[in-house]
């Protein structure tokens, strides 16, 4: 109750200063324009995040289908984002022959592949840019037991 | 001093008494008290002791550089002319790097680090390979350097220097350069960055005391908004009626002057372009220019970075109070000068017929600062002429050593590159000095309106290319390069019409047709940017792709992967690596067979070495092994959770500051 009444005051008063200048022709004075944009980019912010949220939350509901495996050829740990080996896409065909990431990650559940950000290509074979706070967010759940520099 | 283009108006004062001597001679005792300071502490004599200055910065020496290498006389000047012509708007090219330092922070520089590159055009060469996209780059940058930074700086510098102090511009301009090729040959990046460090707080400090003083003068922020639609010349006739009339908008303030956000079709800088022009020329600058990425690299770890980046945003809201405004006030105040309209009055007060704008900042100088506080103001302008100038020498030198005189002489071994960046910087000096008397023909109003199209001319295509290697993959090295050629030659042809007619003043109008001209260069640097993206990307398409092999850590997709990556330009590497061990066995062949040859360096010989930071001792070319482990040993851009957290908060914060004042004077 305080609060309201103190930001009705201070809304009295700033309405009183601002009627007292020439601000030109304008609609709506200086500072409620401010602060209808930071509303705004605040609410476009909060969208985002949630957008991040649901991203991650449908790439991340892969990896936990994968068994941790490790092996004397490759060593790669649960949880971590950043331990990967070429040695995991090895095919038998050939010794320097590797799997095509893009067309193992639509058959199998790889997590590797797509922790590794090697998203879904086009049929131009132009990826999706993913965007960078994403990764980030992504990155940053993983990464909890990732030890720190 | 006598100056042919001298201004007329009596105002001119020296600087002889002894508080404003003082502060001088003491801000210059500061600065090359810390930058002989940074030469003990950093190691000087390696490329990444030189240029990147160990990479061992904090986040404080990063963002007050990123802020210091930025603002420069060219700011001081251009900010407060354009703001006394023309209004706020003009601080919408500050408020815009808001938000693009902070996509530097988080979306180039994680990238430009794993990639492990000391220059963009390296960068460029990793990610696509071949060596001529990198040349292009390397020759516009140094291009761009010398015609918009140098030339922009040192003008605003003599203009200030001229009307504020009278002083002969070569003696000056000569005894700044040489003040600023000591410290930034000596101590490389490190002693910039603590240098920095010092001038952007004698420029804040500076310019807040100026700003203050403006407001008083002015009877406070109200009376200006009161009084600058009113502060028009009394002298608005015109003198010779047969050669031109002086209409009405020509010397009334814009009625849009308290504006960011201007009609799109009439305003002399429309709403879209503002906020998409600006951002695609932002980009280029903060982005992809070597300069402010450089200061990047230094940084000890990607959360300094990213913390140097948000300190350098909130530095970059003040220039709109600090520079705008005070010109404006100076327009209220002395709107005889400042607002001069008719040509042979403003041929009086400031040496050119155009519009005497220009001299808005220093006016305020010379008119309104006490004693004592005159010298303050030098120091200020020093500072920031300095700290660019500096930076950009350091840069360029960088440039030149590692993409162009590699290219030249790949067996080149540290000592000679180190020596190579030094003389370089002396002969951009040199360069510079010669530049002065362009700069004084070309004293006219219309300096900074060229300046500002012909980065709006030539920059977008390198955005786009930049933009579109860090994030596409699909992107290699055919349609990098015809992009570029592309968004050359669509610049090119733009800008030779508008050179070659002129762009004329409010009194004369420039005949440049208006199919060309018609379009304002920020809509065209947008036009110029999509149209080079699509050539990029058509261009491309129609080529094989670059295998994801070349590319880990290249592309932002693929920044934290940790698989070894092959470089597309590693048999260039290799040759060179090859030639520089070619060297080593015939010098060391070379030393047994002239022992009695090394007992000679002579003491001034040492001295020299010992000041310019080169040691003697030379580290052996590593073998191709050791080049293989030293690969393996990735740059970390891993960040500690919590500061993460931090920093991402902050970013948001300051961007919701910059969302509010944009609001507030949209």
């Amino acid at each position: 109750m305080k609060k309201v009444a103190f930001a009705f005051l201070w809304l009295l008063l700033a309405l009183e200063t601002v009627s007292a200048q020439e601000v030109g022709a304008r609609a709506l004075p200086n500072w409620l324009t401010g602060i209808i944009a930071v509303a705004v980019f605040l609410f476009l912010v909060f969208v985002a995040f949630l957008v991040n949220k649901a991203w991650c939350a449908n790439a991340s509901q892969e990896p936990k289908a994968v068994p941790v495996q490790t092996s004397e050829d490759h060593t790669m740990t649960n949880g971590t984002y950043l331990n990967t080996s070429l040695d995991m896409v090895r095919t038998s065909d050939h010794e320097n022959a590797y799997e095509n990431v893009a067309i193992q990650k639509a058959k199998t559940t790889k997590s590797q592949q797509s922790r590794r950000g090697r998203r879904a290509t086009s049929g131009t074979g132009f990826p999706v840019i993913v965007s960078g706070s994403e990764m980030h967010r992504c990155a940053a759940q993983r990464s909890a037991n990732k030890p720190t520099p | 001093m006598e100056n042919s283009t001298g201004p007329g108006s009596g105002s001119k004062v020296t600087i002889n008494n002894p508080a404003d001597i003082i502060v001088i001679v003491g801000y210059f005792l500061m600065v090359i008290s810390v930058g002989i300071w940074s030469m003990f502490r950093t190691n000087r004599s390696t490329v990444g002791g030189y240029f990147l200055a160990g990479r061992t910065m904090t986040w404080w020496p990063v963002g007050a550089s990123l802020f210091a290498s930025n603002i420069g006389s060219g700011h001081f000047v251009g900010l407060a002319g354009t703001g006394a012509a023309s209004g706020i708007a003009v601080g919408g090219f500050e408020w815009n790097a808001l938000f693009i330092v902070l996509l530097l922070g988080w979306l180039f520089v994680p990238v430009y680090l794993t990639a492990g590159v000391i220059t963009m055009p390296q960068y460029l060469k990793k990610r696509f390979g071949g060596g001529r996209i990198s040349l292009y780059l390397s020759v516009i940058s140094l291009f761009l350097y010398i015609f918009t930074k140098i030339s922009v700086d040192m003008f605003s510098g003599a203009v200030f220097i001229q009307q504020a102090l009278g002083w002969n511009i070569y003696v000056a301009v000569i005894a700044l350069l040489a003040i600023t090729a000591l410290y930034t040959v000596t101590g490389g990046l490190a002693a910039l960055m603590y240098t920095d460090t010092v001038q952007t707080f004698v420029i804040i400090t500076g310019a807040f005391v100026l700003a203050a003083f403006s407001f008083v003068e002015v009877g406070g922020y109200g009376a200006l908004l009161e009084r600058y639609p009113s502060a028009v010349p009394g002298a608005r006739t015109s003198l010779d009626p047969q050669r031109y009339n002086i209409s009405e908008r020509c010397y009334t303030p814009r009625p849009d002057a308290f504006r960011l956000l201007r009609d799109p079709a009439s305003g002399d800088l429309p709403w879209p372009g503002v906020l998409f022009g600006i951002a695609i020329v932002g980009s280029w600058y903060w982005c992809t220019d070597q300069v402010i990425v450089q200061r990047c690299l230094a940084a000890r770890s990607l959360t300094h970075v990213k913390a140097g980046c948000i300190m350098c945003g909130y530095l970059k809201l003040l220039p709109m109070f600090l520079m705008v405004f005070p010109g404006m006030i100076s327009r209220v105040l002395y709107p005889e000068e400042v607002g001069c309209v008719v040509p042979e009055v403003c041929k009086e007060v400031c040496g050119t017929e155009v519009g005497c704008s220009n001299i808005a900042y220093p006016k305020l100088v010379v008119s309104i600062m006490p004693r004592g506080l005159r010298g303050l103001m030098l120091a200020v302008m020093l500072a920031a002429l300095m700290s660019s100038l500096a930076s950009i020498f350091n840069s360029s030198s960088t440039l030149f050593t590692m993409d162009i005189w590699t290219r030249l002489r790949p067996q080149a071994r540290d000592r000679e590159l180190m020596i190579v960046g030094r003389v370089w910087v002396l002969c951009i000096v040199a360069v510079s000095i010669c530049w002065i008397p362009v700069v004084q023909a070309a004293q006219s109003g219309q300096l900074f309106d060229y300046i500002q199209s012909v980065t709006s001319y030539l920059a977008p295509p390198i955005t786009a290319v930049f933009f579109l290697a860090v994030f596409v993959k699909r992107v290699n090295e055919p349609g990098a390069f015809w992009g570029l050629i592309g968004g050359l030659a669509m610049g090119l042809c733009r800008m030779a019409p508008e050179f070659a007619f002129g762009s004329g003043s409010c009194l004369f109008p420039s005949n440049c047709p208006s199919v060309v001209c018609g379009v304002h260069y920020l809509y065209f640097a947008v036009l110029l940017f999509f149209c080079t993206a699509a050539l990029v990307v058509i261009v491309s398409g129609c080529t094989p792709a670059v295998p994801d092999k070349h590319l880990h850590r290249l592309v932002f997709s693929l920044r934290h992967s940790k698989e070894p990556r092959e470089d597309l330009d590693r048999e260039e590497e290799e040759r060179g690596r090859n030639a520089r061990r070619e060297e080593e066995k015939k010098n060391t062949f070379k030393m047994e067979e002239g022992e009695e040859g090394r007992q000679t360096q002579s003491c001034i010989g040492r001295l020299i070495g010992w000041f310019c930071g080169v040691s003697s001792a030379q580290a052996p070319e590593p073998s191709e092994q050791e080049v293989e482990e030293a690969a393996n040993q990735m740059p970390d851009i891993s960040e500690d959770p919590l500061w993460k957290h931090v920093v991402n908060a902050n970013g948001i914060i300051m961007m919701t500051v910059a969302v509010f004042m944009w609001g507030y004077y949209a």
